[in-house]
């Protein structure tokens, strides 16, 4: 398998940070009461972690391996400052939804989990495809946890009033974390079938193949 | 450790790459906040879009010499709006959550007299958390319920250590209170300014 679609498979579905790692709890229970909130904070998100894996990625020759650490901190704190600058400019209402939840990505370990375990192994281009491909994973399962929180805690998705209904647990993060903890279920249900069905077409396969060499 | 083997050493790389690395963010940073510094003018704007949805004409009220300090808030700035005759006041409401909260507040007016609250806009909570937010709704309930000469505001009393039962929305509770005694706060400057008790 081409190398750059495995890193993106692997961000977006099989190493998913937030529903197979479980990394990026904090902002997750807090937003996904809002499909728009979780949306805003996933792309948020794709562009620091993207950027953040580029910039470390580039400069691993450089930082020693004894600061390493700090210095990623103060890489990602200064783009978490810059997407914090950029949003209150350009987009006031999402910066306002999102509130100490936008600073909080300074210690997001998605961020720094793919700094210390991806981007100072790899080039600047995988680095790259991988930080948008976790950022795409952790934005997908925010959006859609979303959607199904703010439908059943509001009966609306993305701020429009679908129809009046509403069970109020699902606006708070009591409620969220019940569809996080469903969603993490379900998911992972989904890839241990994939995963299984799999396995059987490739045992299947290499059974063909023995027959076949036996008759041979 | 003599000075040439310290400038060799990996202790002197770490200190330098370390220092580098923080000298380029600050002056990355600096010079973005050059380009995307957001100014009082600009947070001005946003504020009347909270409240009107659209730019309107305003004229600064003039606040030396006119009472702006109150028992649980302060005026910080007041403007009355041209267009309709309200009154648009920033205050700083006490017994806030983790601190005081900043709200605007606008004053709708009938001439002189004080018709109620047209809406409140918080501008700024330091110690409000994501979760214990005050919705807009409960900020739409509070306009509507305001009434001049009630200190009453939003289930909540001057003092009170119990919140009413309209507004118990997890952490926002004692914001919710400062935010009451914004909109106590603004009517009362309001009425003081018009010359009248506002009715």
């Amino acid at each position: 398998m081409n190398k750059y679609k495995r890193i993106t498979l692997d961000g977006l579905i099989f190493q998913n940070p937030t529903l197979m790692l479980v990394l990026g709890t904090c902002p997750t229970l807090g937003l996904i009461s809002s499909a728009s909130s979780a949306a805003g904070m996933g792309l948020t998100v794709v562009l620091i972690l993207t950027l953040s894996n580029m910039i470390i990625s580039a400069l691993k020759k450089v930082i020693p391996n004894e600061v390493r650490i700090p210095c990623y901190i103060v890489v990602i704190a200064t783009l978490v400052t810059f997407a914090r600058m950029l949003l209150e400019k350009f987009v006031p209402d999402l910066y306002d939804s999102l509130g100490g939840f936008l600073a909080l990505i300074v210690v997001n370990c998605i961020i720094l989990g793919r700094a210390e375990a991806f981007a100072n192994k790899h080039t600047v281009l995988e680095s790259a495809v991988d930080g948008i491909a976790n950022g795409l994973g952790f934005t997908c399962a925010l959006t859609v946890m979303g959607i199904v929180c703010e439908f059943l805690g509001s009966g609306s998705i993305f701020g429009l009033h679908i129809m009046n209904f509403s069970i109020g647990i699902f606006a708070t993060p009591a409620g969220s974390f019940i569809i996080y903890g469903l969603s993490i279920a379900l998911f992972v249900y989904i890839i241990n079938l994939f995963e299984q069905n799999k396995r059987v077409k490739v045992n299947k396969l290499a059974r063909e193949n023995l027959l076949d060499k036996e008759a041979a | 450790m003599t000075v040439k083997q310290f400038f060799k050493s990996t202790a002197f790389k770490c200190i330098v790459t370390l220092l580098a690395i923080l000298l380029i963010c600050g002056v990355f940073l600096t010079v973005m906040y050059g380009f995307l510094e957001v100014s009082d003018e600009e947070r001005f704007e946003r504020a009347i879009n909270k409240i009107y949805g659209k730019s309107v004409t305003t004229e600064a009220v003039v606040l030396d010499g006119k009472q702006t300090e109150f028992e649980y808030s302060s005026v910080l700035e007041a403007y009355k709006v041209i267009d309709d005759g309200n009154y648009l006041v920033k205050l700083s409401g006490k017994e806030g959550f983790g601190g005081n909260v900043e709200c605007w507040v606008a004053v709708e007016m009938d001439g002189n007299s004080i018709e109620g609250i047209m809406k409140v806009a918080v501008d700024n909570a330091p110690g409000e958390s994501y979760i214990g937010k005050v919705s807009q709704d409960a900020l739409n309930s509070l306009a509507e319920k305001a009434e001049y000469g009630s200190e009453v505001m939003g289930g909540y009393t001057h003092g009170s250590k119990q919140p009413g039962s309209d507004y118990i929305a997890t952490g926002a509770s004692y914001s919710m209170r400062a935010i009451s005694n914004c909109v106590n706060g603004a009517m009362e400057f309001v009425a003081k300014l018009t010359g009248g008790n506002g009715q």
